[in-house]
C-alpha cells in the first residue's frame, strides 16, 4: 500500500507547507467536494490505479491543514 | 560584513562542488544503464530520443537550475548594483508599500482569484509529482505555484495579497532545493563515480515507492522537487522584485 500512497503523502506535506502561507482562511466545505471533482476530472497518474487524482486530494487535503492550523497572519 | 563573507563562502563552495560534479560527469562521459534500459524494454516511450532524455533526465535538470539561477541574477543586476542587501530585501517583502495602484477589478476577479490560485497550486504540486510518468515535471510545477502567486498578486495588490510568500520562506526553499539537488548528485557519485547516477535502492529499500509495474524511479521525483522548489523560489523572488517596482526605482543609484 506504501507504494501507492507515497506520493499522495509527499504532496501532502508540500501541499501543508503552501497552505501555511496563505494568510485568509480557507472555507473547508467548499475546497473539499471541489478537490474532488477536480480530482475526478483530473483522473490518477499513470499507474496509480485510482478512481481518481488522490495526489491532488491529498495534496488539496495538506494545503487545508496547513491553512487552517498554523497559517501565517503576518504582513508580507 | 560577517553575513556576506558567510554567504561569499557557501556561494563558492556551491559552485566549485557543482563546477567539480560537471567537469568530473563530462570527462568521464559514459552511457550508463538507468531508466533507459527498463522503459525500452517495457515499450512505455514512443522514441529514443524520449528515453535518452528520460535516462539524462538529471542533467536536463541541472541545465533547468543554471537557467534559472543566471535569469534571477540578471533579474537582480538589471535592478540596479548593490540592491540586493538586507535593507533593500527587507524593505521589499516586509514593509506595506501603503498605496497600491487599485487597477480597477471587479469583485469578479477578486473572488475568484483565490480558490483559482489554491487550485493551481495543488496542481502545481501535482506535477511536480508526477514529473517522471507524465509530461511536466519540477520546472512546469514549479512554474505553475509561481503563477498562482502571480495571480493572486495581480488581483489583490502587493500589500493585501492572500499568498505571503516571505523572503525568508522564498530563500529557504531555493536553498534546500539546491541542495536537494547537488547532495543527491553528489551521493551518486560517491556510490557508482557517476554525478547524478540514477541510485535505485539502498539496502534493498527503493528510494521512492512507487506502485508495479512502473519499476524503481530512482531519485528522479526528488529531483524533480528540487527543481519545483527552486522554480517557484526564483520566479516568485522575480514577481516581487518586478512588482516593487516603486522601492527598486528609490533604490537604484543608493548602492
Amino acid at each position: 500500500m506504501i507504494e501507492y500512497l507515497f506520493l499522495p503523502f509527499i504532496g501532502m506535506i508540500l501541499g501543508f507547507i503552501l497552505g501555511r502561507r496563505i494568510s485568509i482562511r480557507l472555507n473547508l466545505w467548499f475546497y473539499l467536494p471541489v478537490g474532488v471533482i477536480v480530482g475526478y476530472l483530473l483522473g490518477p497518474l499513470p499507474y496509480y490505479n485510482f478512481p481518481l487524482s488522490y495526489s491532488f486530494l491529498f495534496t488539496l487535503i495538506g494545503l487545508l491543514l496547513g491553512n487552517l492550523t498554523v497559517r501565517e497572519k503576518g504582513s508580507p | 560584513m560577517k553575513i556576506t563573507i558567510t554567504r561569499e563562502i557557501a556561494v563558492s563552495l556551491s559552485f566549485l562542488l557543482f563546477g567539480a560534479g560537471v567537469f568530473y560527469s563530462i570527462y568521464s562521459i559514459e552511457v550508463v544503464e538507468g531508466v533507459n534500459a527498463l522503459y525500452t524494454q517495457v515499450m512505455i516511450v514512443p522514441n529514443f530520443v524520449t528515453a535518452v532524455l528520460f535516462d539524462w533526465r538529471g542533467f536536463d535538470t541541472l541545465g533547468e537550475c543554471l537557467i534559472l539561477i543566471t535569469s534571477v541574477l540578471v533579474t537582480g543586476m538589471v535592478f540596479g548594483k548593490g540592491l540586493f542587501n538586507w535593507d533593500f530585501l527587507r524593505e521589499v517583502y516586509r514593509e506595506e508599500d501603503g498605496k497600491d495602484v487599485d487597477l480597477g477589478f471587479t469583485p469578479i476577479i477578486k473572488v475568484l482569484a483565490v480558490p483559482m490560485a489554491v487550485l493551481l497550486m495543488v496542481l502545481g504540486v501535482v506535477v511536480i509529482l508526477g514529473g517522471h510518468i507524465t509530461p511536466g515535471g519540477g520546472f512546469q510545477g514549479g512554474a505553475l505555484i509561481s503563477a498562482a502567486y502571480v495571480l493572486a498578486m495581480v488581483a489583490f495588490g502587493r500589500g493585501r495579497c492572500p499568498v505571503r510568500f516571505t523572503h525568508r520562506f522564498l530563500e529557504s526553499l531555493e536553498s534546500f532545493g539546491a541542495l536537494l539537488f547537488l547532495i543527491l548528485g553528489l551521493i551518486g557519485m560517491i556510490l557508482s563515480g557517476y554525478y547524478l547516477f540514477n541510485i535505485r535502492e539502498i539496502y534493498g529499500i527503493p528510494l521512492f515507492p512507487s506502485p508495479p509495474g512502473i519499476g524503481d524511479v530512482g531519485i528522479i521525483p526528488y529531483l524533480n522537487i528540487g527543481v519545483g522548489l527552486k522554480v517557484l523560489a526564483g520566479l516568485s523572488t522575480i514577481t516581487t522584485l518586478l512588482v516593487s517596482h516603486r522601492i527598486v526605482s528609490k533604490n537604484i543609484g543608493r548602492g
